[in-house]
C-alpha cells in the first residue's frame, strides 16, 4: 500500500480541450483528472485519438497552429494555475520547467541548423551562461547520453545521423534545462525495438541522475510495464482508469484495459486467435449515450448505455470509470 | 451533389458530397474571389454589350469638348480629339478579354497537349519538347512577346500569338509533371490492362488529374496576357489607333500627362480592375482545389 | 558541392546553345526580305544588295550561323543600322544604367517583399494576412505604365520633388525602381507567405515552441531559414520580369537604358541590335538562375555536404 507522501508537481484538474473545426466542434480532451507525483513516472496510455496527446499539447500550450483551445479546467504546477499566465509566462516554462519530445525524430529537428546550435540555443535562452559554458554542458549532456565523437556531432546536422541518435539529441535538448517536467510523446514509437530499449533505458538513467519527473504517453503497454510507476487510462477524451503500474496490470478494474491487456500476444501462448476489443472508436460526431465504451464493452449492462458513469476510486487509491466498479463496491465514494 | 449513405454504427444517415460540391462549397466561403467573380461577369456583360449602351461612339470626334474634365456629361472626361474616354474605356473592355481569353486559351491547349504527350512518351520526344520549353524560358516574357511581334509586325492578331507562344511553356510543364505523377498509378495500369487506348488514358485519365492545376495557371495568366497585350500597344506594338485599346490610351494620354492626367488615368485603372479580379479569382480557385488546405 | 556546381553549369550549356541558334533563327523568320526591310522602301537595288553584303545574307545559312558565333565569341555583335555604330558601342552606353535600375528594384522589392511575406505568413487570416495579400494581389495587377504615369504626375509635375526623365543622379533613379520593383515584391511577398505557412507546420517548429523560444526568434531562427531556400528560387526566377519589365519602366521614364535600346530598335527594324539584345537579356536570365542554383546549394546542408 502505497502512501501518498510524495508532492504533486503537476494537476491537471477537470480540464477539457476543444477543436473548433469546419465540421462542428470535436471534444478532444473533455473532462480530465491527472496528478503527476514528484520524482515518479507516469503512463498516459489510449488509443490514437483518445485525447493524450492533446492533453500534453495543452500543458505545453502548443496548440497555436491548431484549432485547439483549452476552454476549461486548471493546471497547477509550482502552485500556479499555468493556463492563467499570460502566452510569455507559459513560454518560459516551456523548456526551461517542464519540457517535451516527440514522437517523430526524423522531422522534429530542424534541418537547416547544425546539432549543437539547435542545443545550446535552450540552455542560452533559460539559463544565463556564456557561449562557451553553454558548450561545455551540452557536450557534457551529449555524452551523458552516449553519443560518441560529442564534438563533431555539435557540427552536423540532422540527416546525417540516424532515428534513434536523433531521438538522443531531442532527450538531450530537452533535459538540458534540468526540467522539473519531462512530457514524454510516444518516443519510442518510431523507433527499432532495439533501439527502442535503448532509449528507454537511457530515460531511466537519467531520470534518476536529474531527478526530473516524467509523463510518459503511449499504446505500448509493455513500454508502461517497463519504465511507469503510475498509470492513466485514456478512452475518448476521458480517463477511464488510473492507479500504480502493479494493480493496472493485476488488478484491472476497467473492461477496456482488460481489454487491452488481453490483446497483447504472450510468450509461451498457444492461441488460435488473437483477441481483439470488437469494433471501433466512435466517430467524434455520433458519440454513443452514456459510458462511451458501451458499444464495445463485452461486460456492459443496461444502466451503462444511459448514463455516464462516474470515476469510482477505491480505498487503495485505484480508481475506474465504470458502473461494474460501484456495482462491485456497492456505490462507495 | 449530396448523397445519403446509411452509417454503419448507428443508423443514421451520413450525407457524402461530390467532389464538384465540395470545390463550390469551399469556393462560395471565400469572399473576396466571389466578389472577383461577379465583377467579371460583370466585365464580360460590358465587353459583349458595352457599344450597345455607352453614350457616346468611341470614335466620335467632338472638337468643342477637347481635353475636358471627368463630367456628368461625360463620366471620364474628353481627350484630345473630343472622345469620350467613358465610352472608349467600356469598349475596350472587349478587345481587352477577347486578347486574354485568346491567347491564353491557345497557349493552355498547346502547352497541354505537349505536357500530355511529352510526360506520357517519355524519350527523345520528352526532351526534345523540354529542350525546347527551357530554350523559350529563358526569354522573359515580354521581351519574347517583342520579339515575336517585332518579326510578324504591330497588331492585336500578332500580340495574341506572341502571348500564346510564351504562356505555352509553363502549361506543359505543369501538364508534364502531372503525367508523370500519375503514369504509374494503379488506375492507369488497370485501364491499359483492359485495352484502352493511349488516347482514351491521357483523355480519360490523366487530364482530369491535371486539370485543377491548369485551371488555376488559365486565370492567373490571362491577367499577365492582358497587362502583357496593353503594355504592347502602349508600347506601338500592339493594337493601333484609332482602335480603343486601353493601352493605347495610355499611350496618347501621355502626351498629357502634364495638364490631363485623368486620360492615362481610366484605361490604366480600368486594366488593373480587370487584372486584379482575375488572379483575386485564380487565387480563390487554388484554395478551393488545394487539398492540403484541408485541416 | 564542386560536383553540383559543375553539373549544373553543363546542363546549362545546350540551353545556351540553341537559345542562340533561336536567336540566330528569329531575324532570318521575318516575312519578307530583311535586307529590303532594313534597307527601307526607298532604297535602290544597290543600296540593298550592300545591306545583304553586311549582313552577309548572302551566304549559306549554316556559314551565317558559324560566323555568328565566331563574332559573339570575338564580343562583336555587329553595327548598328540605325546609328551604323558597333552595337557592343550602343549596348555598353547603357549597360550600368539598367544593372543600377535592376539592382536598385531588386534590393527593396527583395526586402520588401519578404518582410511582407513574413508579416503576413505568421498571422495567417487575422487581418495582417488579409492587408498584406490584398496589398500583394494589388501589386501584381498593376501595370508598370499606369503607376509610372501616375507616379510622374504626382511625384514630378504636382509636386516636383522628382525628375520625370533621364537618368544620372539618384533621384532618377526612385520612380522607376520603385514602378519596376512593385510586381516584383508582390510576388515575392505571395510566395514568402506560403512558405513561411508551410514551414510553420513542420514538426520540428513544434520542437522550437516547445523550447521555450520567443515567437520572432522561432519565426526568424527557425521558419525563415527553411524558407529562405525557396524564396531565393522566387527571387531568382523574378529576375526574368526584372529584365523584361525594365523594358516597359524605361519607356515610361525616358531611361537611358537596354530597355530604351530594344524599343528604339524595333521601331526602326535595327535588326542586329535587336538580336543582340535579345541574346543578352537571355544570356543574362540564364547566368542568373545558374548562381540561383548554386546559392541553392549552398544554402542547403544536404547538397552541400550530401
Amino acid at each position: 500500500m502505497t502512501e501518498n507522501k510524495a508532492k504533486n508537481i503537476l494537476e491537471i484538474k477537470n480540464m477539457h480541450t476543444y477543436f473548433f473545426t469546419d465540421n462542428g466542434v470535436v471534444k478532444s480532451v473533455d473532462g480530465v483528472d491527472i496528478t503527476l507525483k514528484e520524482g515518479s513516472t507516469l503512463g498516459i496510455v489510449g488509443e490514437s485519438g483518445s485525447g493524450k496527446s492533446v492533453t500534453a499539447l495543452s500543458v505545453m500550450n502548443l496548440l497555436m497552429e491548431t484549432k485547439g483551445r483549452v476552454v476549461e479546467g486548471e493546471i497547477i504546477f509550482d502552485g500556479k494555475d499555468i493556463l492563467k499566465l499570460s502566452n510569455e509566462d507559459q513560454r518560459k516554462l516551456r523548456g526551461g520547467e517542464i519540457a517535451m519530445i516527440f514522437q517523430e525524430p526524423m522531422t522534429s529537428l530542424n534541418p537547416v541548423l547544425k546539432i549543437g546550435d539547435q542545443i545550446t540555443e535552450a540552455i542560452l535562452l533559460h539559463t544565463k551562461t556564456t557561449k562557451a559554458e553553454a558548450k561545455i554542458k551540452v557536450l557534457d549532456m551529449l555524452n551523458k547520453i552516449n553519443i560518441p565523437r560529442a564534438e563533431r556531432i555539435m557540427n552536423e546536422y540532422p540527416f546525417q545521423l540516424s532515428g534513434g541518435q536523433r531521438q538522443r539529441i531531442m532527450i538531450a535538448m530537452a533535459l538540458v534545462c534540468n526540467p522539473k517536467i519531462l512530457i514524454a510523446d510516444e518516443p519510442t514509437t518510431a523507433l527499432d525495438v532495439t533501439i527502442q530499449a535503448q532509449i528507454l533505458e537511457l530515460m531511466k538513467e537519467l531520470k534518476d541522475m536529474i531527478g526530473t519527473s516524467i509523463m510518459f504517453i503511449t499504446h505500448d503497454l509493455g513500454v508502461v510495464a517497463e519504465v511507469c510507476d503510475e498509470v492513466v487510462v485514456m478512452y475518448c477524451g476521458k480517463v477511464v482508469e488510473s492507479a500504480d503500474v502493479y494493480s493496472i496490470f493485476e488488478n484491472t478494474k476497467h473492461p477496456y484495459t482488460k481489454g487491452l491487456l488481453a490483446s497483447i500476444p504472450k510468450l509461451g501462448e498457444h492461441i488460435e486467435r488473437l483477441e481483439s476489443i470488437p469494433g471501433n472508436v466512435p466517430n467524434p460526431k455520433h458519440m454513443p449515450k452514456g459510458c462511451k465504451f458501451s458499444p464495445r464493452c463485452k461486460e456492459a449492462i443496461s444502466i451503462c448505455t444511459e448514463k455516464e458513469p462516474e470515476f469510482f476510486e477505491y480505498p487503495d487509491g485505484h480508481k475506474s470509470r465504470c458502473w461494474l466498479c460501484k456495482k462491485e463496491y456497492g456505490g462507495e465514494l | 451533389m449530396e448523397l445519403e449513405v446509411k452509417n454503419e454504427e448507428n443508423g443514421e444517415l451520413d450525407k457524402i458530397r461530390t467532389p464538384l460540391a465540395q470545390f463550390i462549397r469551399k469556393f462560395s466561403r471565400q469572399k473576396t474571389a466571389m466578389v472577383a467573380l461577379v465583377f467579371i461577369v460583370f466585365i464580360v456583360l460590358l465587353a459583349i454589350f458595352g457599344s450597345m449602351i455607352v453614350p457616346y461612339g468611341i470614335e466620335a470626334f467632338d472638337y468643342s469638348a477637347i481635353t475636358k474634365g471627368p463630367s456628368a456629361t461625360h463620366f471620364f472626361g474628353t481627350d484630345e480629339f473630343g472622345r469620350d474616354i467613358f465610352s472608349r474605356v467600356v469598349c475596350g473592355t472587349k478587345i481587352s478579354l477577347i486578347v486574354g481569353l485568346f491567347s491564353v486559351t491557345i497557349g493552355a491547349i498547346c502547352g497541354t497537349f505537349l505536357g500530355l504527350i511529352s510526360g506520357y512518351y517519355g524519350g527523345i520526344l520528352d526532351s526534345v519538347i523540354m529542350r525546347i520549353c527551357d530554350t523559350l524560358f529563358a526569354f522573359p516574357g515580354i521581351i519574347l512577346a517583342i520579339g515575336i511581334v517585332a518579326i510578324l509586325g504591330p497588331g492585336v492578331g500578332n500580340v495574341i500569338i506572341a502571348v500564346a507562344v510564351f504562356s505555352t511553356p509553363t502549361f506543359a510543364r505543369l501538364v508534364r509533371s502531372s503525367t508523370l505523377g500519375v503514369k504509374k498509378s494503379v488506375f492507369v495500369q488497370a485501364a491499359r490492362s483492359i485495352g484502352t487506348s493511349d488516347f482514351g488514358i491521357l483523355i480519360h485519365h490523366i487530364l482530369p488529374s491535371a486539370l485543377p492545376n491548369i485551371i488555376v495557371q488559365y486565370t492567373m495568366t490571362i491577367g499577365t496576357s492582358i497587362i502583357t497585350a496593353s503594355s504592347l500597344s502602349f508600347l506601338g506594338m500592339g493594337a493601333q489607333p484609332p482602335t480603343a485599346e486601353w493601352g493605347l490610351m495610355l499611350s496618347n494620354g501621355r502626351s498629357y500627362m502634364m495638364m490631363y492626367p485623368y486620360i492615362a488615368f481610366f484605361p490604366g485603372f480600368a486594366i488593373f480592375l480587370t487584372v486584379l479580379s482575375f488572379n483575386l479569382l485564380g487565387d480563390g480557385l487554388r484554395d478551393a482545389l488545394d487539398p492540403k488546405l484541408n485541416d | 558541392m564542386l560536383s553540383y556546381i559543375i553539373k549544373r553549369t553543363l546542363a546549362v550549356i545546350p540551353t545556351i546553345l540553341l537559345v542562340s541558334i533561336f536567336v540566330f533563327m528569329f531575324v532570318r523568320v521575318i516575312p519578307g526580305d530583311p535586307a529590303a526591310l532594313a534597307a527601307g522602301p526607298d532604297a535602290t537595288l544597290e543600296a540593298r544588295e550592300l545591306i545583304r553584303e553586311e549582313l552577309g545574307l548572302n551566304k549559306p545559312i549554316l556559314e551565317q550561323y558559324r560566323n555568328y558565333i565566331i563574332e559573339i565569341f570575338k564580343g562583336d555583335l555587329g553595327t548598328s543600322l540605325k546609328t551604323k555604330r558597333p552595337v557592343n558601342y550602343e549596348i555598353g552606353l547603357r549597360y550600368m544604367n539598367t544593372v543600377k535600375l535592376a539592382g536598385v528594384s531588386l534590393a527593396w522589392s527583395a526586402i520588401v517583399g519578404i518582410l511582407i511575406g513574413v508579416f503576413s505568413g505568421k498571422n495567417r487570416s487575422k487581418w495582417q494576412d488579409y492587408l498584406g495579400m490584398t496589398t500583394a494581389a494589388s501589386g501584381i495587377s498593376i501595370p508598370s505604365f499606369w503607376i509610372g504615369l501616375m507616379l510622374i504626375s504626382i511625384f514630378s509635375v504636382k509636386l516636383k520633388i522628382l525628375p520625370t526623365v533621364g537618368a544620372g543622379t539618384w533621384k532618377h533613379l526612385v520612380l522607376p525602381a520603385f514602378t519596376l520593383g512593385i510586381g516584383i515584391a508582390a510576388i515575392i511577398a505571395r510566395f514568402t507567405r506560403s512558405s513561411i505557412i508551410e514551414i510553420l507546420k513542420e514538426d520540428y517548429i513544434r520542437t522550437a515552441r516547445a523550447k521555450g523560444l520567443k515567437e520572432r526568434w522561432v519565426i526568424w531562427k527557425h521558419v525563415f531559414r527553411n524558407s529562405m531556400i525557396s524564396v531565393v528560387t522566387v527571387i531568382g526566377l523574378q529576375c526574368g520580369f526584372l529584365l523584361g519589365g525594365s523594358v516597359i519602366t524605361e519607356s515610361v521614364f525616358a531611361y537611358p537604358g537596354l530597355g530604351t535600346l530594344l524599343i528604339d530598335s524595333v521601331n526602326f527594324r535595327d535588326y542586329p541590335t535587336i538580336q543582340a539584345l535579345i541574346l543578352i537579356f537571355a544570356l543574362h536570365f540564364i547566368v542568373i538562375n545558374l548562381i540561383v542554383d548554386v546559392l541553392y546549394a549552398v544554402l542547403n546542408p544536404e547538397i552541400q555536404l550530401g
